[in-house]
């Protein structure tokens, strides 16, 4: 349903993503794993067709068989929030203080043609009881401030889902968000996502929430998928060195007996990537060739980009 | 009780605002005489039972002229402030849209260039130019209005423009018209209302000292800046004639002042009672 070949985005001339494909079917959902800088929300960005002035994207998003790039706005505007719909990590300043809740979630669907102001209200009420906010139609209209911040999430939640959007991306929706409560969300949006049978881009840097939520998982580095495949083997047996470091890097509640392992150096600056391999500066297996040359994509159980590592025999 | 009420500027203000406007509506059906009636056996008299607040020079009653001066200064103050209001808000929008660009540049340095010179002087220049009067004199306080409400709304935009929200809303679908009408006028609502109290204050006084030089208000229509004006010459004599339509204007000022100040913390919807 949603198809991305050689997505590429550059920030003046520097490389931001480098050359990203993923296929989403209905019902699936794609974990988008990566460090901060990493690439994670500029791909959201990239797919809703609003990426900051400076930035450029090359390449081919296909939603249904429409290209997406160069589109105009006018268009872009028609599907965003329709077919496809966002909700991102702080859930604090993501809402209008100045509108009721209520209004902001119904806004979509009197925008988008669905609903006269009056049923998208009702609908509203409704969408606020299905995520969970209690008493919907005294919150409805409440103004943000007088929600918490699991609240708002959900109210952010409710405000998303309201279109029945083909493709939701979450972008870092718990982050934000205290650790129970980062559970009762999670579990509400696979409720959802069970219910409307939509297609969900799940971002983190949480290897847990991925493996929770995800079906296939993409390791992204320096703007590169380092690592891509069915989620368990990628947390499971990965082949990258990169998701290696990353999965060793997780505390496991032995740091009484074991160090923790974090991966040596620094995330790089985008502007100092090297022309290959941006992992190059830090991994254990690196040498001269690969921060000189793309490392080539191979196939296994998983898909890496390495000059050295081997895939896991599929 | 109210809220509002339990804001000791804005009850001020709002009781002060009250008096003006009711002196302003009351002069629409019934003052006590005719305010251009001249009666010259009766002139330079202190206020007294047949006379409130005392007669002028002509003989005639001050506390008619007083009455429908207000009418004057409430219609100064509301048709400058639209202007400014409208005209302001809209360019400013428009110059914080396209931050940094041409568009943004000409509105803002031609909007720095009615504002470099002062308010009452800018009027003058344009009051010579097209001639005297009420209309005239409203037009010119209304087009120096235009850039304090465009600088404030251009700042206020862009304040908005950078929030999650805003970017929320474009992920939902949103045009950038659509985000301006919806998600960035409402925040900045606020803001123009309590900017317009005070112009509201500014343009009445603009126009008494603008009567007072006599290129405002026109006799016979009384104004309050006209009155100071002819009550110059017998402030040693009768310094009720100065001391009604000065009290008027402080009144009126102090009321807009006020309600502006209540309305800066009243308006702010996290001020509001849970």
């Amino acid at each position: 349903m949603l198809a991305l070949r050689d997505l590429s985005v550059t920030f003046r001339g520097y490389p931001v993503l480098r050359n990203l494909s993923f296929d989403l079917a209905s019902g699936e959902t794609l974990g988008l794993v990566g460090e901060s800088g990493s690439g994670k929300s500029m791909t959201a960005l990239a797919l809703m067709g609003l990426l900051p002035p400076g930035f450029e994207a090359k390449g081919s998003i296909r939603l249904r068989g429409t290209e997406l790039l160069g589109l105009p706005d006018k268009a872009l505007c028609r599907l965003r929030g329709r077919a496809m719909a966002m909700i991102f990590q702080e859930p604090m300043t993501a809402l209008n203080p100045v509108l009721t809740v209520g209004a902001q979630i119904a806004e979509g669907l009197v925008l988008h043609g669905l609903m006269d102001p009056r049923a998208a209200m009702a609908e509203a009420i409704r969408l606020m009881e299905r995520v969970g906010l209690p008493d919907p139609a005294r919150r409805a209209r409440s103004y943000p401030h007088e929600l918490s911040g699991g609240q708002r999430q959900r109210a952010m939640i409710a405000m998303a889902i309201s279109c029945r959007p083909a493709v939701l991306i979450a972008d870092e929706p718990t982050s934000a968000l205290d650790v129970s409560l980062q559970v009762e969300i999670l579990a509400l949006l696979r409720e959802i996502r069970a219910e409307t049978g939509m297609a969900m881009i799940f971002i983190s840097h949480d290897l847990s929430v991925i493996s929770a939520m995800a079906d296939r998982a993409l390791v992204l580095y320096g703007g590169l998928a380092m690592e891509s495949g069915p989620v368990r083997p990628v947390i499971d047996r990965p082949a990258h060195p990169y998701t290696q470091g990353l999965i060793a890097a997780i505390p496991r509640g032995t740091a009484h007996t074991h160090r923790l392992s974090p991966i040596r150096g620094q995330v790089p600056d985008l502007a100092s990537l090297p022309p290959g391999c941006p992992f190059a500066g830090r991994c254990t297996l690196g040498d001269a060739r690969c921060a000189g040359t793309p490392p080539p994509l191979r196939s296994g159980l998983t898909q890496i980009h390495c000059h050295h590592a081997e895939p896991v025999p599929a | 009780m109210n809220p509002a009420w339990r804001h000791p500027s804005f009850r001020v203000g709002a009781i002060l605002m009250g008096l003006v406007l009711g002196a302003a509506l009351l002069s629409l059906v019934w003052t006590p005489y005719d305010p251009a009636e001249m009666r010259i056996m009766a002139r330079l008299r202190p206020p007294s039972a047949q006379n409130w607040l005392g007669t002028d020079q002509f003989g005639r009653d001050i506390a008619s002229m007083v009455l429908v001066g207000a009418r004057n200064a409430l219609l100064v103050g509301f048709v400058a402030v639209g202007i400014g209001l409208v005209f302001g808000v809209a360019l400013g929008m428009l110059a914080a849209l396209y931050r940094g660009r041409l568009i943004d540049e000409a509105v803002m340095r031609a909007l720095d260039f009615i504002f470099a010179f002062p308010a009452v002087l800018t009027a003058i220049l344009i009051l010579t130019w097209f001639g005297p009067g009420l209309v005239n004199a409203v037009v010119a306080i209304g087009i120096f209005n235009i850039p304090v409400f465009a600088r404030q709304a251009r700042g206020a935009t862009l304040q908005v423009l950078a929030q999650d929200y805003i970017r929320a809303a474009r992920l939902a679908g949103l045009s950038r018209p659509a985000v301006m009408l919806r998600h960035i006028l409402p925040n900045i609502t606020g803001l123009m209302i309590v900017q317009g109290s005070t112009q509201f204050a500014f343009a009445i006084l603009a126009e008494a000292s603008l009567s007072y030089l006599g290129i405002g208000t026109q006799p016979p229509n009384p104004s309050w800046g006209r009155m100071l004006n002819d009550a110059q010459t017998y402030l040693g004599t009768a310094p009720h004639l100065a001391l009604v339509p000065g009290l008027a204007i402080a009144i009126a000022v102090l009321a807009f002042n006020l309600l502006g100040d209540g309305l800066r913390d009243l308006l702010d919807p996290r001020m509001k009672e849970r």
